[in-house]
């Protein structure tokens, strides 16, 4: 009875320290800490879960030099996010077709946590999903910023995201003949 | 849906050339080389009494188009050994050798869960079955029934992983870029996220982006990804305009009207020879 007890306390320690070692702690630019769980960091993350497979994940917080606070606040925000809304059943389908799957529409909260974001938010946020090789994250703020383009003219979008026309008019010109088939109805 | 036949149009092609996948995910992929021909169908079931021209109700349902990737070379060995001994590749042969083989390189179909075609898929076996494969089509050809169905997975290998490349590479030096108001933040991507984004736009409406700056002026014509709006008059000159090195990973169509049948001359004078419709 009493070795079994014994044995129950261990396994349940064993099982705390599990558990602690089920998060990853990751360590901005400007030397921040956030946790994430490592299960939705390795599935949502192909760099993260590189990082994870070969070891190189530090526990007192991970240096992602290239990714500021505010980024990466929102990048854990995600996976957290992301963790809650999904079944079991369709994370593991998920998982499976992590790479091929073609793009899903994004879903409700999706929409939600990308409209919130600034202009510069979103932006941060695309070169560090980019950078974390976070695949359905940089679907979403893409589909974002492409629904920020859609059915603008070159005027408008050049205003929208402060893009400088370099172009000259020769150019400009030959860019239409060219192309005349997309700019002109017959 | 089993005692239907299936139909399809050519919607558009391209070539692509893409680095081999890794071969242990994907057997098969060793057939394929370096060098691809991408046909962009849509598919159809109508009901075996159907009448291509006849009123609505009997309009076959439109399904999901998807992306074929075949291999040339392969194309041709299959077309000498199985059943086109002395013709050159037509384009209808070559869908008639897609029907067979299709199973192989399916790339993506999109737009449904459950591809609709599954008791076709069954024609797809494994080579060095190419008799019962032959004889399956035959007896389709000629009855229009379907085959045994075989599991899914094993007609259609899932596509090979992507290759992941560190992206560390393209992001030194990625803070150096200023925060000030009014700053250029789009043009500070990649171009690789950039055409992430063009992807999502209207394939046609991605083209006319060429027009906002020097640095987009070719990012359309290696796209990884296309939407379609159908019906899109300029699917074809967008395919064809494409950088013949870039491969197409992705291809999504959206519906955006009720699409209306309407086949072709050409695609009335293949149903009429080979689906036995008036």
């Amino acid at each position: 009875m009493e070795v079994d007890k014994g044995k129950g306390e261990a396994e349940e320690t064993r099982k705390v320290a599990e558990a602690d070692r089920d998060t990853v702690t990751l360590k901005s630019s400007d030397g921040k800490l956030f946790e994430v769980s490592k299960e939705a960091a390795a599935r949502l993350s192909t760099v993260l879960a590189g990082m994870i497979a070969g070891g190189s994940i530090d526990d007192n917080g991970t240096d992602l030099k290239q990714i500021g606070s505010e980024a990466l606040e929102n990048v854990v925000d995600y996976c957290n996010k992301h963790a809650n809304s999904i079944p079991s059943a369709a994370l593991i389908s998920s998982s499976i077709s992590f790479n091929t799957a073609p793009f899903k529409e994004p879903e409700e909260w999706e929409r939600k946590f990308v409209d919130r974001l600034s202009h510069d938010a979103l932006f941060d946020l695309v070169e560090a999903a980019n950078f974390l090789g976070m695949e359905r994250l940089l679907d979403v703020t893409c589909h974002k910023i492409s629904e920020m383009m859609k059915g603008k003219s070159p005027d408008q979008i050049r205003e929208v995201f402060n893009i400088k026309n370099d172009y000259t008019k020769e150019e400009l010109e030959e860019i239409r003949q060219e192309l005349a088939w997309a700019f002109y109805d017959d | 849906m089993h005692n239907r036949r299936l139909s399809y149009h050519v919607v558009g092609a391209c070539w692509s050339r893409r680095p081999s996948p890794p071969s242990y995910a994907n057997p098969l992929s060793s057939f394929f080389s370096s060098a691809s021909f991408f046909l962009v169908f849509r598919w159809s079931f109508p009901t075996k009494n159907d009448s291509l021209s006849s009123s609505d109700s009997a309009r076959p349902t439109p399904l999901p188009f998807i992306m074929v990737e075949i291999n040339w070379f392969e194309l041709r060995i299959a077309a000498r050994r199985l059943y086109y001994p002395t013709r050159s590749l037509s384009w209808f042969s070559i869908c008639d050798l897609v029907e067979l083989h299709y199973g192989y390189p399916v790339y993506r179909w999109l737009g449904s869960s459950s591809p609709p075609y599954r008791s076709f898929t069954s024609l797809a076996l494994p080579d060095g079955r190419t008799k019962k494969v032959a004889a399956i089509h035959r007896r389709y050809k000629e009855r229009g029934t379907s085959v045994k169905q075989l599991p899914l997975s094993y007609a259609i290998p899932s596509s090979p992983p992507a290759i992941v490349l560190p992206a560390c590479q393209l992001f030194d030096g990625m803070l150096q870029r200023s925060h000030a108001g009014g700053v250029d933040w789009i043009s500070a991507l990649p171009d690789a996220v950039l055409q992430h984004v063009l992807g999502f736009l209207p394939a046609d409406e991605a083209v006319r982006m060429s027009i906002v700056a020097s640095r987009w002026r070719h990012l359309w014509s290696s796209l990884g990804r296309l939407r379609i709006v159908w019906p899109d008059r300029w699917i074809n000159r967008v395919l064809l305009g494409r950088d013949p090195a870039c491969a197409l990973d992705e291809v999504e169509f959206v519906d955006e009207a009720a699409v209306t049948y309407v086949p072709t001359m050409q695609e009335q004078d293949y149903h009429r020879r080979y689906d036995g419709i008036p």
